[in-house]
């Protein structure tokens, strides 16, 4: 190619130096595309590889049976969830996953929440609490971080101070013909009002 | 300049350095070898970013470094082409280092005042060799396990600095390979051989760049642009820089073709096991986990290390002692290539050295060379090498069937799974407590199973076990000729020719069988057609007598049958064949087979005119009314052929009826104890209700006589033989195995079997052994599905998120088929 160049009459020093300055300028663009290309092979195949946890599934949303109708009242009991997890290449089967709380209400409605706080994901705690008027002893939900309480049924106490945005986050709840008691455990996007899967 | 990079370039240059870069000129060389630098340094930036994507995924511990290498290869997208792609760019970078030393002395490129360029390119090869060394352990695998196990037990040779040394690299005393060593070889790798390597690559680029003006200045000027630098310069960018990127597109294609040198040809990926994934074929090797109580014959180092191997097996080293082959003579070697610089001070001595030089790298190719002949073709070594590898492939292509299953990978780690897989651990066992007496090897109308092998056995004189839990194998005690041949019975003291199976089953079952005119049979008063036709209580005078008594209350049929009628008759007696009350009666009970045989005899003989002769004489039929069982003996049976036998001699057909009922009976106590095999506790109930215990199974199995001897779901007689009731079920093995001199098995009868595991005294086989060992020989281990989508590139074919690539394979069936046609033709 450079010699064609030098073969042509030269008509103009200007439009010769434009014409090298446009091949310096594809040969240079040529290089560092294709220096770029190469590195990239390996970036490309390591980006994937480090994006791969974008592409798993949790176990959100499995139901689970946890108790039966007999044995729960008014008063929230713990239940711990299990299941088979698998821990990057370790697969374990009854792993905990997670707590729930469940209680039946006077109605005979079963109700379960999630023991993570919709705040900041601290554990909610089943607690007593003094009625400061009447000086009377109730079972609260409390959670010991930022010290925010609902009562039995995950509504805020005191929403105008209340720390979280929302009530304790609900669970779906399933009662077969025998009274045993399924829980659909799900996490929630945290800090939020709205309540929305993770 | 704009403000902000000037406020920029005041503070750190970059703007300025930029500019530089881009005004950067250098040596106008045409010598090839300038490109050698490049390539080099694009492998170690490729072997940095590779390097720190896998280190992000890399567990370093005894029960993670597999399975998380596992997990890169076979779960991450891309981790197989990345984790490839650092194992042969590595291979790539130690051989061109190499060839840039070898270069750099051939052309003098080492001497002043390029010394130091040249000590640090060597001392890069030695970290990138350290590397080598240290990464093939990471993996935790079989092959790299046993060969850092040789590599550091090289250390002992060592006299006062061995042992401590040795302990300190493996990281405490033996048996010292553990989690241990892992992580001292995880820092080794990354840090100081990786880093290292990086850092020395700096520090000889700064060498190289120093010494250029100076080599120049020297006037010492070389066509090589490795060796020294030209007055004359161009500038980089433009067609140095494409060549430099066209150099590394090159290395890069190379190290691809290496990564999918396993998936090249259509042929190849046809040629995959239906149950590996396309990984399996792609990138570096997996062999299977690291197995401490295991071996690997095969063993070998990289392709770098080859020459010190096979020079390291020397005979002359077994006679002046090991020591010499690891640490004198590559250190004399490595000492010579350090001192060259001050060897090949003029040109003289440096033509000397160029000759030590291409001496030693022609010794090195030549020795790389015969390591690599000797195990793959010399015929002393290559058989056991190709066994070792392929046995080593079949492990690793079950590791990773295993780590696939829906169970996944359990806490204990992958070889937990391996080392209670009935299909790798039940061949082991076998030939270690059974092939000394027992084979295993395919027989009669046993074909050999594709994932079923046989296993050798010298001095056979035990049964043949090979697919002792099938059909065909427990059909087998029903015929006295396989029960005497070696494949059962044959060599063994209790059974053999007088053993009482034997001995009863050419008395009763088969009596007949073996001779074929019949006669045998019928004069054989054991013999069960003798029991059935026969007999002075036989059932087939039974049903006769009850269909006679009935028959003769209707006197308009036996004046019709007086005239030739028979068919009134012959309906009678097939009625009374299927009286469930008659049935009842019958001693002993007829299974259905036989009873099938006896309604057609009994249809058939005797013919027409012989009924007529008998029924037309009033005094016969007197004596039927008044007492039938005269009438059958002294009427019946006399006029049927002179003599108190039911069927004539020469009437041969109707005992081969009847033989035939007999052998489909066999086959229905074979089917009934296959059954039994194949239950995985033996049924339960009481009584005669057994749950899922066939109808008429008991009935079979007394009218052969089995549970005179055998226990049978309480139908037993005596226990004089083994308990047939879950007969070679897992259950039944387990205990049979574990002591057969039990009562419920062979008891006082057991003839050499030993007791792996009795209630008293030492276990030869645990019962986890026990237990693998009877799943092995029913053939219960888990069978993985075949994978689909298997492509050039992976799983799904999946190049970018959602985009993916036509299926590339061709069906294995389609290419036979193309090529078998022209054969056709």
């Amino acid at each position: 190619m450079e010699n064609s160049a030098e073969n042509r009459p030269s008509s103009s020093a200007a439009a010769e130096e434009k014409t090298e300055g446009r091949r310096h300028f594809v040969k240079t663009t040529l290089a560092v595309g294709l220096g770029a290309a190469c590195v990239a092979v390996p970036v490309y195949g390591g980006a994937r590889m480090a994006l791969y946890p974008l592409q798993q599934q949790g176990l959100s949303g499995k139901e689970y049976q946890l108790t039966t109708l007999a044995n729960i009242d008014e008063t929230p009991r713990l239940y711990a969830v299990t299941d088979t997890v698998t821990d990057a290449w370790v697969s374990s089967p009854n792993q905990p996953i997670g707590n729930v709380f469940i209680r039946k209400t006077a109605d005979g409605e079963v109700q379960a929440f999630q023991t993570v706080c919709p705040h900041a994901g601290c554990r909610i705690k089943v607690d007593k609490q003094k009625d400061p008027e009447t000086g009377e002893e109730k079972t609260i939900f409390f959670c010991p971080c930022h010290g925010d309480a609902f009562d039995l049924n995950g509504e805020r106490l005191h929403p105008e101070t209340s720390k979280s945005a929302r009530p304790m986050d609900s669970l779906e709840t399933r009662v077969d013909e025998e009274g045993r008691v399924f829980v659909k455990f799900q996490s929630f996007r945290l800090g939020c009002a709205e309540k929305s899967p993770v | 300049m704009n403000p902000f990079l000037k406020w920029l370039d005041e503070r750190t240059g970059f703007v300025t350095g930029c500019k530089k870069i881009a005004s950067w000129k250098v040596p106008a060389s045409g010598c090839f070898c300038r490109w050698l630098p490049v390539a080099i340094i694009f492998a170690f930036v490729v072997q940095g970013i590779t390097g720190v994507f896998l280190w992000a995924f890399y567990s370093p511990s005894a029960q993670t470094a597999w399975e998380s290498v596992w997990h890169i290869q076979y779960q991450i997208p891309f981790g197989w082409l990345v984790r490839g792609i650092h194992h042969y760019s590595a291979q790539v970078l130690v051989g061109m280092l190499g060839l840039y030393v070898v270069a750099l002395a051939v052309h003098g490129a080492y001497r002043r005042p390029r010394e130091f360029v040249y000590w640090t390119a060597l001392t890069m090869l030695l970290f990138a060799l350290g590397s080598c060394l240290t990464g093939d352990l990471l993996m935790w695998s079989l092959s790299g396990y046993f060969a850092t196990i040789t590599r550091v037990s090289f250390l002992q040779l060592l006299p006062w600095v061995g042992l401590p040394l040795y302990k300190l690299v493996a990281g405490g005393p033996d048996p010292a390979f553990g989690t241990m060593t892992l992580t001292r070889f995880t820092v080794l790798h990354i840090m100081v051989c990786g880093g290292g390597g990086f850092a020395l690559m700096f520090l000889w680029k700064w060498f190289d760049l120093r010494s250029r003006p100076l080599s120049a200045e020297k006037g010492c000027c070389h066509k090589c642009a490795l060796a020294c630098a030209k007055t004359e310069k161009r500038p980089f960018w433009g067609w140095e820089a494409l060549g430099a990127a066209c150099v590394c597109a090159l290395f890069l294609a190379v190290v691809l073709v290496l990564v999918f040198q396993h998936s090249l040809t259509r042929r190849q990926i046809a040629d995959r096991a239906p149950t590996l994934p396309a990984e399996a074929y792609l990138g570096a090797e997996l062999t299977s986990p690291a197995d401490p109580g295991g071996s690997y014959d095969a063993a070998r180092p990289e392709w770098s290390f080859r020459a010190l191997y096979y020079e390291s097996k020397l005979p002359i080293f077994s006679k002046i002692g090991m020591i010499y082959a690891i640490f004198v003579v590559p250190p004399i070697i490595l000492g010579f290539f350090y001192l060259l610089p001050i060897l090949g001070r003029n040109k003289f001595l440096h033509a000397l050295c160029v000759l030590a030089v291409a001496a030693l790298f022609v010794v090195f190719c030549a020795f790389t060379y015969l390591s690599y002949m000797d195990d793959y073709k010399n015929p002393d070594h290559a058989p056991a090498f190709l066994a070792s590898k392929a046995e080593a492939e079949k492990l690793a292509g079950r590791a990773v069937e295993l780590c696939a299953a829906p169970d996944g990978i359990p806490q204990t780690g992958a070889l937990s799974l391996l080392k209670k897989d009935p299909f790798i651990q039940g061949p082991k066992l076998f030939a270690q407590h059974c092939a000394s007496c027992h084979r295993f090897e395919p027989f009669g109308e046993l074909a050999e199973l594709a994932d079923y092998s046989p296993i050798e056995c010298s001095e056979p004189t035990a049964p043949n076990l090979y697919r002792s839990v099938s059909a065909e194998w427990i059909g087998g005690y029903m015929n006295v000729e396989k029960l005497l041949s070696d494949d059962y019975f044959g060599a063994t003291t209790s059974f053999g020719e007088k053993g009482s199976m034997v001995t009863y089953m050419k008395g009763r079952v088969h009596g007949g069988q073996t001779d074929k005119a019949g006669n045998f049979m019928l004069n054989d008063s054991n013999g069960l057609i003798s029991a059935v036709i026969a007999a002075d209580a036989s059932p087939a005078l039974d049903i006769l007598t009850a269909a006679f008594t009935e028959f003769v209350e209707n006197e308009d049929a036996v004046a019709a049958l007086a005239e030739g009628d028979v068919a009134a008759l012959k309906a009678l007696i097939a009625e009374k064949c299927d009286d469930p009350e008659v049935l009842a009666e019958l001693d002993p009970p007829l299974p259905a087979p036989v009873l099938e045989a006896l309604k057609e005899v009994l249809a058939a003989m005797p013919d027409d005119e012989t009924y007529q002769e008998i029924f037309a004489d009033e005094d016969n039929i007197e004596t039927l009314t008044d007492d039938p069982e005269t009438f059958l003996t002294d009427v019946y049976l006399a006029q049927l052929n002179g003599s108190d036998e039911p069927i004539p001699a020469d009437q041969t057909q109707y005992i081969d009826r009847i033989r035939e009922g007999i052998v489909a009976a066999c086959g229905e106590v074979a089917a009934i104890l296959y059954d039994e095999s194949q239950l995985e506790t033996p049924r339960t109930g009481s009584g005669t209700d057994y749950d899922g215990l066939a109808e008429g199974a008991v009935a079979s199995m007394e009218f052969l006589g089995c549970i005179d001897c055998h226990p049978f779901y309480g139908h037993e007689k005596s226990d004089h033989a083994c308990d047939l009731r879950g007969y070679m079920s897992k259950e039944w093995l387990r205990g049979f195995i574990a002591d057969p001199t039990d009562v419920k098995y062979y008891g006082a009868h057991n003839d050499r079997m030993p007791a792996y595991h009795p209630a008293d005294g030492d276990a030869l086989m645990s019962d986890d052994e026990i237990a693998i060992l009877a799943d092995w020989m029913h053939g219960a281990w888990y069978r993985a599905p075949e994978v689909k989508n298997k492509t050039l590139l992976g799983r799904d074919n999946e190049i970018f998120p959602g985009v993916k690539l036509q299926e590339e394979t061709v069906p294995a069936e389609a290419e036979a088929s193309a090529e078998e046609s022209p054969e056709k033709n």
